[in-house]
């Protein structure tokens, strides 16, 4: 392996008449940490090896929303080899799974809702945060940051 | 070098500047400095410059940077961005950070250097003598004042022509100044030998009086990405006033003809003093509105013409200026640039200076050149 680099993440979840969010860790589309229920303040731990100079697509797949009652999963902290790295959030990508049947009602009532919301670190719904990066991470990193 | 250890650097250093590592500083006879605002590392008519990038001077600088120590050397620069900003502007070096992020340099070798950012100077040549400007930087105002002209002599600059010429795989920006930029004919040698490549940015500090066939003009326009700065103290009449030598029609011919360029960028550049404090609202605004101008920068009076500062203005005149100043803040809040700028001129009309001595300066050159100021801006006399 060319790189290994930390990944620390802090979650933070508000419920209300609801089970605990779900949330699985994917590297392009490899699983680096298998789903589990989250908890508020729960923190994830996982190490990633890198390859050199390859693109890679970083996931959390979030499940577990009911459709109806309140569950937001949020990340409270993102850090990398202990640096803080919250800014990033700000451009990455969710991509919400709506409700059907609540989407189509939104849709019809002319609401508009993008299929990816840039900087959401709270998710109302299930769906998929990506983040995309290359290695070196810490070249993308000065890059992008 | 590693990529974390060069992160940490950009990132996680608070005084961290790449220009000793990657910039060339060549001033008006030949010295190498670390940058603008830097001290000078050695004199190419004594040595080489394989020998000036990793002398003594040079390292130890480097190594106290990478210490993280304000030195001796960066101390004026950084003092401006922690206190003159309008919050986040951050000042010149992280533009030579920027530069720095695609280079190969090991940042952790206090004896490397790679070329991204050139800066030249080399010259005091120029066809103007800006009432703002000095005998150092204006050869015209040099022999006007039977003072010696600065220039770097040719064996120098064909030294530095071949060193740039050589090391040219990651340079990323070429800054022409001077004097007057499109007349020093070291210029035109240098970039007929340099790769005309979209990643490489010329700019180029003028006073805008060439002629549309200029042959450093003509080289300059080959490339890309080209950035004219255009020096602007005024409008019509009184842009040829504080200008002394140029024409305010000619500028606007050759803002026409640079426009007619896709590879073109043009911004704009105002000295802070007494003749430009009232009207500099209207300056930013023609230019960022009606050229098409992609940045502003307003610089404060320096070059040993203190007297011009603006703290020299009348209490009266302050306050109009402040109140005029502040609106163009809050127009332009979101361009740090413009904001930080302004924010300096604020800073300056909070300075107490009663010093009158701009007016005999001004009556003086009247007498030179058969001009009236006090015709100009009564409201100063």
């Amino acid at each position: 392996m060319y790189e290994k680099v930390f990944f620390n993440i802090t979650y933070g979840t508000e419920i209300k008449h609801a089970q605990d969010p779900h949330a699985e860790i994917l590297l392009n589309q490899k699983i680096i940490v298998p789903r589990q229920p989250i908890k508020n303040n729960q923190q994830v731990e996982f190490e990633l090896d890198l390859e050199k100079n390859t693109k890679y697509e970083l996931i959390i797949d979030r499940t577990n929303h009911d459709g109806k009652n309140k569950q937001i999963l949020s990340i409270k902290s993102f850090q990398a080899d202990g640096i803080d790295l919250n800014k990033l959030l700000n451009d990455m990508y969710f991509y919400p799974q709506y409700p059907a049947t609540w989407h189509k009602q939104q849709i019809e009532s002319g609401n508009k809702w993008p299929a990816k919301q840039k900087g959401w670190r709270s998710w109302g719904f299930n769906g998929q945060w990506i983040m995309n990066f290359e290695s070196p991470f810490y070249t993308w990193l000065l890059k992008n940051t | 070098m590693d990529p974390k250890q060069k992160y940490q650097l950009f990132r996680q250093r608070k005084h961290f500047c790449t220009a000793p590592w990657n910039l060339l500083y060549v001033g008006v006879d030949g010295t190498i400095s670390s940058c603008t605002h830097g001290d000078t590392m050695g004199h190419l008519q004594k040595h080489d410059i394989t020998e000036i990038l990793p002398n003594k001077k040079f390292k130890s600088l480097r190594k106290e940077i990478l210490e993280d120590k304000i030195t001796d050397n960066c101390r004026s620069c950084l003092k401006k961005e922690n206190t003159s900003s309008a919050g986040n502007f951050k000042g010149l070096r992280n533009h030579y950070n920027e530069l720095g992020i695609h280079s190969s340099v090991d940042y952790t070798d206090v004896s490397q250097f790679k070329l991204s950012a050139l800066d030249l100077h080399w010259s005091s040549t120029c066809d103007l003598k800006c009432v703002t400007c000095w005998a150092g930087q204006s050869s015209s105002i040099a022999r006007e004042q039977n003072k010696p002209v600065q220039h770097t002599p040719t064996k120098v600059a064909d030294q530095i022509i071949e060193f740039v010429t050589a090391n040219q795989s990651e340079l990323k920006e070429i800054y022409l100044s001077g004097g007057e930029p499109t007349l020093i004919k070291y210029n035109l040698k240098l970039l007929k030998q340099i790769e005309k490549r979209p990643d490489l940015i010329i700019r180029v500090n003028t006073n805008m009086q060439w002629k549309q066939d200029n042959k450093i003009v003509q080289e300059i326009l080959k490339f890309p990405n080209v950035l004219f700065t255009c020096s602007i103290d005024g409008t019509g009449k009184k842009f040829n006033y504080i200008r002394r030598g140029a024409d305010w029609n000619r500028t606007l011919s050759n803002i026409k003809f640079l426009q007619s360029h896709p590879n073109v960028d043009i911004r704009a550049n105002t000295v802070f003093f007494v003749l430009t404090a009232q009207q500099l609202p209207e300056i930013i605004d023609y230019f960022m509105e009606e050229i098409g101008s992609v940045d502003h920068t307003i610089n404060p009076c320096s070059m040993g013409q203190y007297h011009l500062r603006c703290r020299n203005l009348s209490s009266e005149i302050k306050s109009l200026v402040r109140e005029t100043l502040n609106n163009t803040f809050e127009k332009y809040k979101d361009n740090l640039n413009i904001a930080g700028n302004l924010k300096n001129c604020l800073l300056e009309l909070d300075n107490e200076g009663s010093s009158a001595e701009y007016k005999e300066y001004f009556d003086n050159i009247d007498i030179l050149q058969g001009s009236n100021w006090r015709k100009l801006y009564p409201e100063l006399t």
